[in-house]
């Protein structure tokens, strides 16, 4: 049982950040630096919380701004850029985030990692990780509900139209540049969200939890669940969550089970790109003909 | 060509010793012409004369341009493309541009202005301000679709159109926009004859209604029967102005396009 709520909660955080993705793939930016956010988050509410002994609340929205101001930091340059070129340099900010991660001792102790991150105070002593699975949930709700409102929304029309054709929206008096930019600060935010629910909730994080791959994975989900389908971003986290989980269950070697998950992922994303674009659930493909 | 900066009412797009070049190859070469308020300005001239490179110029998407361009006075050089825009012009390009995986309708939504209802926070503090906003604006989007004669199922999305419906579909999301000035980019191409017959009707309304069009044509029949002035391009400067069918007649332009086997 605890076992289940631990994949679950899992679940919960990774869907924060897939659906905060999709917002920013249903933009037409393919963006391969939600990973480092993450981790910077994670990152930021550990030293906040660890060292400052901050309260969970105030060391979460710290971490959301600290991610939300970062995200823009590093949207202003890369998002002059198209396509490939856009997804290289998030690429680059990822690999430069883990090093900053392993290498700046001061801050984030390197490859020892943090430990003894505190989490909330729940109001009750149930036991704690069904709390926090309430908690990550309603978090993820709440991301759900905002990101579906946003995409229904006359803003909404306006991104999908961007990631489409974006020369067209330009042409209607819109300064797409803007659009894209609020877009993805709003997404950087929930890194910072994510973030401070998977360092609180572990109470160790090290500089492996935010590899460039992680980054990947984060786009894997959405992409197979469909971009612009924010039901699908669900189902695609939910499913690269647990497959490595499985694998596990099948008493593999660590060394053989490490290589055969990210051999999964690489193998998953190509059959998506070649069979199914549009992800499992997504309805069309948002990406320029 | 007035050079004392005052600005003549009339007028409401003057373009001055305006060069365009890609790469060092000039497109544009020293052109300098008005546009009339409520008007229909034919730019025709041979493949590759450099009408498009006009357009482009226009809207500043041209990578290297020279010259001056006032709307109503005002530079547009220096401008982003959407601020120029914003001030009234709307482009129909060369290429055929629709939101294939938008609907019929929302293409139309998307040609309006931009307005409050477009804004982030507005997803979220919508007002009931708004909600009369967003219906005022499907209303005036379906009368848009039925005045261009598109009268199939709105929310059908447009990539199932054909050629000619989405020609079409472009003018009602252009004139969405409610523009001053047009900028027609070859809007006939690739229609049939009724087609071209269609769209000639609906640019003399969009001409009554007070709007300016700057056309650029092939089919020299639409450009007799809805063009008050024609200016001829061929290699980037302009051999020709006046009235279509005295500048059609002209020797010079015969020898422009039949000389190089071009329609005419
Ligand atoms: N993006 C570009 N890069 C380089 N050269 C270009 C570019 N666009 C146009 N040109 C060149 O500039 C010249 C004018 O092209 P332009 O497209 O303006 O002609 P046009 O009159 O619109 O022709 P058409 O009737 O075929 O549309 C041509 O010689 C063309 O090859
Ligand atoms: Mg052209």
């Amino acid at each position: 049982m605890d076992y289940i709520i631990h994949i679950l909660i899992l679940i919960g955080i990774y869907a924060i950040l897939s659906i905060s993705l999709n917002l920013v793939a249903s933009a037409g930016i393919i963006s391969v630096a939600h990973g480092a956010l993450f981790g910077l988050g994670a990152y930021v509410y550990a030293v906040l919380g660890a060292t400052f002994h901050l309260p969970f609340s105030v060391a979460l929205v710290f971490s959301s701004l600290a991610t939300t101001f970062t995200g823009i930091l590093l949207a202003v340059p890369s998002l002059r850029l198209k396509g490939d070129y856009l997804a290289l340099a998030t690429f680059g900010f990822a690999i430069i985030a883990y090093d900053i991660f392993d290498n700046l001792l001061l801050f984030t102790k390197g490859p020892m990692g943090i430990t003894d991150i505190q989490g909330p105070d729940f109001p009750f002593q149930v036991h704690g990780k069904t709390w926090y699975l309430f908690l990550v949930t309603a978090f993820a709700v709440v991301t759900y509900l905002l990101a579906r409102r946003l995409l229904q929304s006359p803003w909404g029309r306006v991104i999908r139209a961007i990631s489409e054709k974006e020369s067209l929206v330009t042409f209607s008096g819109r300064n797409t540049y803007r659009y894209k930019l609020v877009t993805f600060a709003f997404a950087s935010f929930w890194t910072g969200v994510a973030g401070s629910l998977y360092s609180s909730y572990l109470s160790y994080i090290h500089p492996s939890n935010f590899l460039p791959m992680t980054s990947i994975l984060i786009l894997c989900m959405v992409v197979a669940g469909g971009m612009g389908s924010l039901t699908g971003s669900i189902l695609g986290t939910s499913i690269f969550i647990c497959v490595p989980e499985v694998l596990r269950f099948l008493n593999l070697p660590s060394s053989v089970a490490g290589n055969t998950n990210e051999l999964l992922f690489g193998l998953a994303l190509i059959l998506f790109m070649l069979f199914k674009p549009q992800g499992i659930l997504g309805k069309y493909l948002s990406l320029n003909e | 060509m007035r050079t004392d900066g005052e600005h003549d009412p009339g007028i409401i797009l003057s373009v001055s010793n305006l060069t365009v070049a890609y790469n060092g190859n000039i497109a544009v070469s020293s052109l300098t012409f008005e546009v009339t308020r409520g008007r229909i300005l034919g730019l025709v001239g041979p493949n590759g004369a450099g009408k498009t490179s006009v357009i482009n110029a226009l809207l500043g998407i041209a990578p290297k341009v020279t010259g001056s361009i006032l709307l109503a006075g005002s530079s547009l050089r220096d401008l982003r493309s959407y601020q120029i825009v914003r001030l009234g012009i709307r482009v129909v390009t060369q290429q055929t541009q629709t939101l294939n995986a938008m609907s019929v309708l929302e293409n139309v939504l998307m040609g309006m202005p931009e307005d409050e209802s477009d804004r982030f926070v507005s997803a979220f503090f919508w007002k009931k301000a708004l909600t009369k906003g967003e219906t005022k604006r499907k209303a005036d989007a379906l009368a848009l679709l039925s005045l261009v004669g598109l009268n199939g199922d709105p929310d059908a999305p447009a990539g199932g159109l054909s050629y000619g419906q989405k020609k079409r579909l472009e003018i009602a999301r252009t004139l969405a926009g409610e523009p001053t000035v047009l900028l027609m980019d070859e809007p006939t191409a690739g229609l049939d004859t009724g087609g071209v017959g269609d769209v000639c009707q609906m640019l003399k309304a969009i001409r009554s209604s007070g709007k300016t069009i700057l056309l650029v044509e092939h089919n020299m029949e639409a450009v007799r029967d809805v063009c008050d002035e024609i200016i001829v391009m061929d290699f980037g400067k302009m051999i020709a102005f006046g009235k279509p069918e005295e500048v059609l007649a002209n020797p010079r332009v015969l020898e422009a396009y039949i000389g190089r086997g071009e329609h005419g």
